[in-house]
C-alpha cells in the first residue's frame, strides 16, 4: 500500500493533521494504536495556560516570545504559531465542534476539584467563565450553582465542585438524581461510566425522564441559577445537553469526569468522521512496530499485522510515555519506531523529583527536531519525517498548560510544510 | 472514650499496633486479662506494613540459625490453620545458579530436615516445569513449604478479635512518659496526636512492643535496650511474575527472595544499618534499587521489564549483638526481656526482634510473662483457636478475603471503587461509616485500594468524595488528604521511574494535575 502522507498515531494532534493534509488533496492513512490522552480530556483546549513563573497567562499568543527556544512555538516562530492558531480554530469549527472563547484571550474553565484552569477555546457544554472568579450580578455569569450528580455515578466529586465554587464567592448546592433506568447497571462492577450513561441519554425518552427528574430536585429555577452536570451527554456532538437547556430553561453546563471523558470521546469521533468524510483512511488498533529509515529518509514502515507500507511523508504523532511514543527503560529514554535523537537528561536520577506536582523534568522530555519539525538521528535530520504533538521535547503540557496547543499548531505545521 | 479509659485500671497495657502488639493484645484478652493496646499512629505503620509478606518455611535460615528456622515452620504450619485467610500457600523453591556452590544447597535440604522443615532436592527441569518464571539456567532447586501472608489482614483479624474478647484498643495515642514509682511501672502518660489531649492510664503491667521504636520507649522508663535498625528496601512488581516463592540459594544475601502475593509480586530485600532518626521517613535509594534490580533479575530474567508499581523500605527491629555493619549476621530469634530480672524494674516487660511469621509465638511469650507476674494460670489458646472473619468462604471473591463473614452486608454495592483489588463500593462505604477509615492512607491500608497498578488514579479521587458523602468530611479537609495521598504514592513512583511506571505515573499526573487541578486545590477555608 502506498499513500501521500502515513501519520503514525490518531490522538488528536494525528487527527488535526490528517483533516489538515485530506483537506489539501492528499491520500492519507492514519494508523491509531489504542486509546489516546483525549481519555482524559477536560473540555478545554490550551494554547498556553501559564508562564515560565507558574502564573495564568492571560493572552497566550502573546507570551510565545518569552518561552525558551527549545519550545515547539519558538521553533515556529511567534508570527507562524498566530497563524495556525487562527487555523486550528476554524479547523475543530468545521469539523462540528461547538466551542467558546475568541482564540486571543484565554479565559477559565472549572475543574472537577472546583479550581479554575486557564483555557484557550471550550466546548460551548462547559462551565467556564472570562476571569480567574465569577462576577455577581454579570448577566452572562451565573453565581447560583445548583451542583447535580447521578445516584451511583462515582467520577463526579460534586463536593469538591460545590465546595471550589464557594470559596470564589458564589453559591453552591449539590443534588442527587436517581434515575431508574441506571439501577439495572449498578448491579454490574463496571457499567456506571461516562460513556455508558451518554448511551443512554443518546434516548431521547431517558432525557425527559432525567429532565423531570432534575426539576423535581430544583422545582422554581429563579434567574441566576446554572444548573452543573457531570458531562455525561453527547457521544458525538452537542445535542443532547442542548435539548436539555431548552427543556430546562436555565443554563446548564458540564464539568468534564474522570476518565473515560465522554467530551474527549465526543472530539475523537468528531473529528475522525470529519477526516473520514474528507477521504481520510484509518486503520484502526494498528499498532506500527517498525519503521526504516536509509539515506536520511523514511522508506517504509510495518505494523503487526499488514504488509509494509509507504509515503512520500510520514508524521510521528505518538504521544509521550504514556502513550508509549517514547520509552524509558532503566538506562535511558529513547523512541521506539525510528530510534530518533532524544532530548532527555542522561542520569536518572534527572527524571523525576519527589514532589509530584513540581514541574517534573520528564514531562519535557521528548525527540529532538530541527525548526521544521523534521526528527533527528544521529544528529540528522529525516528529510520526510514530522514529530507533532506530545512526542516533541521542550514543553510541559503540566506546568504549562499547553499539551493540547502544542498538538494542534505542531500537527498544522508539519501539514503546511507537506501540502505547501 | 480516653475519659473512660483514664479511669480504669489495667492487668496490661501494650504498646505498638504493629503484628506483634496486636498479637499480644489477643492473646492477653483471652486469657482473661483487662487489656488496653495504645498505638501512636495507624495500625501496621513500621516494620508490620513494610516487608515481603513473606510466610517464611524457614528455611532462608535453617543452616546459620536451626532455632528461629525450627520457630518460623512450626509458626508457619500454624498461620494456615488460623489464619487461612490471609495465607496464600504456594510454595517455595530455592534455586542454585551456575555461579553457586551446589555445597550450599546440601547444606541447606540437611538442615531443613534437622530444623523440621519439609523439604526436597528436584531437578532444575521439574523447577522449570512447576515455576515456569525462574531463571532456566539454574543448576539445582529446593522445594520448601513457603508462601505468601497479608500483614495488613492479618493485623486486621488479631485486633478485631481482641476486640472481641474485651481488649481496649485506641489509635493516635502516643506515649509520652511511662510513670513510674519507685523501681516499679504504674502506668503511662499518653496523647492524643490528632485533639492534643493529655491523660495518663494505669496498668500493672508496660509491655513494650514499639519495634525499632522500643528502644525509645525503653529509654522513658529508665531501662536500655540495644537496637540495630536495619533498612530493607523492597521493589513492588504490578503483575504476578512467578507462581511460587523463589529464593536464592546462597548465604542470605540482597534482593535474593521474590515473593508472588495476590495480583503483585515483591522483590527484596536489602540490609543496612540506619539512625534511629531516618526510621519514620524512609526513601528508597538508586543504588538499593540498582542492587535489587541486579539481583532480582538473576532469580527471574522477565523481572527486567515487568512494569514495576513502586519502593519501598521498612527497618527491622534486630537487636543488637555486634557490631556487625550490615545486620545480615544478627539472629532474627526472638527478645524477650523481663525487665525487673534484668534492670530491676517491675512491670515493663520488651518484646522485640523475631518475624512477622513468629509474631504469634512472641506474643505468647509476652503474655506467658505477663501472666506468671499475675499469677494467671489460663494457658495460650491463640495457636489452636482459628481468627474471625474466615468462617465463611462466601462467593464474592476477593471481598470476602478481606472481610470473611462481614461481606454478606456488602454485597449491595457491587460498583467497582478501586478496579485494580476489586473493592467495590459496599466494602469502602462499610470502611468509612464504621469509623475505620478517617484518612485515605487508612482506606487504603484497610481495603487496599490506591495499591493497585494504577497508583489510584481513579479511585483516590472516588474515595476522596465518599470520605465527604459518607464520612461526612469537609471538603476542604478531605481535598488536602486527598493531595496528601496522591503525594505519598508518587513518593513510591519516583525512585522506580522509568518504563510502564513513569508511564502510569505520568497518567496518574495528569489526570490529578491536568484534569483536576488537584495542584491548585486550596483547603484553607
Amino acid at each position: 500500500m502506498s499513500f501521500d502522507t502515513i501519520i503514525i498515531g490518531g490522538g488528536l494532534s494525528g487527527l488535526t493533521a490528517g483533516i489538515a493534509l485530506a483537506k489539501a488533496g492528499q491520500h492519507v492513512a492514519l494508523a491509531a494504536a489504542g486509546p489516546s490522552t483525549l481519555s482524559y480530556f477536560s473540555g478545554s483546549f490550551d494554547l498556553l495556560g501559564y508562564n515560565a513563573e507558574g502564573k495564568a497567562v492571560s493572552r497566550p499568543l502573546d507570551e510565545i516570545k518569552n518561552l525558551p527556544a527549545s519550545h515547539p512555538y519558538a521553533k515556529l516562530g511567534a508570527g507562524n504559531v498566530a497563524q495556525l492558531a487562527a487555523k486550528a480554530h476554524s479547523l475543530l469549527a468545521e469539523a462540528g465542534l461547538s466551542l467558546k472563547g475568541d482564540g486571543i484571550n484565554n479565559h477559565f474553565r472549572i475543574t472537577p476539584m472546583g479550581v479554575a484552569r486557564p483555557a484557550w477555546l471550550s466546548l460551548d457544554d462547559c462551565l467556564t467563565w472570562e476571569a480567574p472568579q465569577p462576577s455577581k450580578g454579570d448577566e452572562k455569569s451565573p453565581f447560583n450553582f445548583q451542583i447535580l450528580n447521578i445516584e451511583g455515578f462515582l467520577d463526579f466529586p460534586v463536593e469538591f465542585v460545590a465546595y471550589g465554587l464557594r470559596q470564589m464567592g458564589a453559591q453552591a448546592t449539590t443534588h442527587t438524581v436517581a434515575l431508574n433506568i441506571l439501577q439495572a447497571n449498578r448491579k454490574s462492577p463496571y457499567e456506571t461510566r461516562a460513556t455508558s450513561i451518554a448511551r443512554l441519554m443518546d434516548n431521547d425518552e431517558i432525557l425527559r425522564d432525567f429532565a423531570a427528574e432534575v426539576e423535581s430536585q430544583i422545582p422554581n429555577p429563579q434567574s441566576q441559577i446554572a444548573i452543573v452536570l457531570p458531562a455525561v451527554f453527547g457521544l458525538s456532538g452537542s445535542e443532547p445537553l442542548q435539548k436539555l437547556r431548552s427543556m430546562m430553561g436555565v443554563p446548564v453546563y458540564v464539568i468534564a469526569t474522570l476518565p473515560p471523558s465522554l467530551l474527549g470521546m465526543r472530539v475523537q469521533n468528531v473529528l475522525r468522521k470529519h477526516f473520514v468524510e474528507l477521504g481520510g483512511n484509518i486503520f484502526h488498533e494498528s499498532k506500527v512496530t517498525s519503521g526504516i529509515i536509509s539515506g536520511g529518509e523514511v522508506t517504509s514502515i510495518a505494523s503487526g499485522y499488514s504488509e509494509t507500507v509507504t509515503a512520500d511523508n510520514y508524521i510521528l504523532a505518538t504521544g509521550s510515555f504514556q502513550s508509549h511514543g517514547l520509552v524509558a527503560d532503566y538506562r535511558k529514554v529513547s523512541e521506539p519506531l525510528f530510534n530518533l535523537d532524544i532530548d532527555a537528561a542522561s542520569s536518572r536520577t534527572g527524571w523525576t523529583c519527589p514532589a509530584i506536582f513540581e514541574s517534573q523534568p520528564y514531562m519535557s522530555f521528548g525527540v529532538s527536531t530541527d525548526s521544521h519539525l523534521h526528527p533527528l538521528r544521529g544528529a540528522t535530520a529525516v528529510r520526510n519525517l514530522y514529530a507533532v504533538g506530545s512526542v516533541l521535547s521542550g514543553h510541559n503540557a503540566l506546568a504549562q498548560a499547553d499539551g493540547t496547543g502544542v498538538s494542534l499548531i505542531t500537527a498544522l505545521a508539519a501539514a503546511a510544510s507537506i501540502a505547501g | 472514650m480516653s475519659n473512660n479509659i483514664a479511669k480504669k485500671e489495667y492487668d496490661v497495657i501494650i504498646v505498638g499496633g504493629g503484628i506483634t502488639g496486636v498479637g499480644t493484645a489477643r492473646d492477653c484478652a483471652m486469657r482473661g486479662l483487662k487489656t488496653l493496646l495504645l498505638e501512636r499512629s495507624d495500625f501496621a505503620t513500621g516494620a508490620t506494613g513494610r516487608n515481603h509478606g513473606l510466610l517464611h518455611s524457614g528455611a532462608r535460615y535453617a543452616v546459620n540459625d536451626s532455632a528461629s528456622a525450627a520457630e518460623c515452620i512450626r509458626e508457619n504450619m500454624i498461620l494456615r490453620r488460623i489464619a487461612s485467610h490471609c495465607v496464600e500457600e504456594h510454595d517455595g523453591l530455592f534455586i542454585s545458579l551456575p555461579e553457586d556452590d551446589l555445597g550450599y544447597q546440601t547444606q541447606l535440604y540437611e538442615a531443613c530436615h534437622r530444623a523440621g522443615i519439609p523439604a526436597d532436592i528436584i531437578d532444575p527441569e521439574e523447577a522449570k516445569r512447576i515455576e515456569p518464571a525462574v531463571n532456566p539456567a539454574l543448576t539445582g532447586a529446593v522445594r520448601v513449604p513457603d508462601g505468601s501472608v497479608d500483614p495488613f489482614r492479618l493485623v486486621r483479624a488479631n485486633e478485631l478479635d481482641a476486640r472481641l474478647h474485651g481488649a481496649d484498643i485506641l489509635t493516635y495515642h502516643e506515649v509520652t512518659d511511662i510513670v513510674r514509682r519507685g523501681s516499679r511501672v504504674e502506668g503511662v502518660k499518653v496523647r492524643n496526636t490528632q485533639s492534643g489531649e493529655e491523660f495518663a492510664v494505669r496498668g500493672s503491667i508496660v509491655v513494650n512492643a514499639a519495634g525499632i521504636w522500643g528502644m525509645l520507649l525503653a529509654q522513658m522508663a529508665g531501662v536500655e535496650v540495644k537496637m540495630f535498625p536495619s533498612k530493607g528496601a523492597l521493589l513492588i512488581f504490578a503483575n504476578r511474575v512467578n507462581k511460587m516463592v523463589i529464593n536464592r540459594c546462597h548465604k542470605a544475601s540482597n534482593g535474593d527472595i521474590l515473593v508472588p502475593d495476590g495480583n503483585v509480586t515483591i522483590l527484596g530485600s536489602t540490609s543496612d544499618r540506619v539512625s534511629i532518626g531516618e526510621c519514620d521517613d524512609m526513601h528508597v535509594t538508586p543504588k538499593e534499587i540498582e542492587t535489587l534490580m541486579r539481583e532480582g533479575t538473576k532469580l527471574v530474567p522477565l523481572l527486567a521489564s515487568t512494569r514495576m508499581l513502586r519502593a519501598y523500605a521498612g527497618v527491622r527491629p534486630l537487636v543488637a549483638a555486634d557490631d556487625d555493619a550490615s545486620g545480615r549476621g544478627i539472629s532474627r530469634g526472638i527478645v524477650c526481656i523481663d525487665h525487673e530480672e534484668r534492670d530491676g524494674l517491675q512491670g515493663f516487660i520488651t518484646i522485640t526482634g523475631g518475624k512477622l511469621m513468629t509474631y504469634r509465638l512472641m506474643a505468647e511469650m509476652a503474655t506467658d510473662l505477663v501472666c506468671a507476674k499475675l499469677h494467671v494460670a489460663r494457658k495460650c489458646e491463640t495457636a489452636m483457636i482459628i481468627l474471625p472473619d474466615i468462617d465463611s468462604k462466601a462467593d464474592d471473591a476477593p471481598a470476602p478475603l478481606r472481610r470473611g463473614s462481614r461481606t454478606v452486608a456488602l454485597r449491595d454495592e457491587k460498583m467497582y471503587v478501586c478496579e485494580c483489588h476489586k473493592v467495590t463500593l459496599g466494602e469502602i462505604r462499610d470502611t468509612i461509616a464504621s469509623g475505620q477509615a478517617e484518612t485515605l492512607t487508612q482506606l487504603r491500608r484497610r481495603t487496599r485500594m490506591g495499591m493497585g497498578k494504577c497508583a489510584g488514579r481513579f479511585c483516590a479521587l472516588r474515595s476522596a468524595r465518599l470520605m465527604c458523602s459518607v464520612g461526612k468530611k469537609d471538603a476542604a479537609q478531605s481535598g488536602r488528604d486527598l493531595a496528601d495521598f496522591i503525594g505519598e504514592r508518587w513518593k513510591g513512583i519516583y525512585p522506580v521511574g522509568w518504563g510502564t511506571t513513569l508511564a502510569d505515573g505520568q497518567y496518574m499526573t495528569s489526570v490529578y494535575q491536568g484534569l483536576c487541578g488537584l495542584d491548585q486545590f486550596s483547603g484553607d477555608a
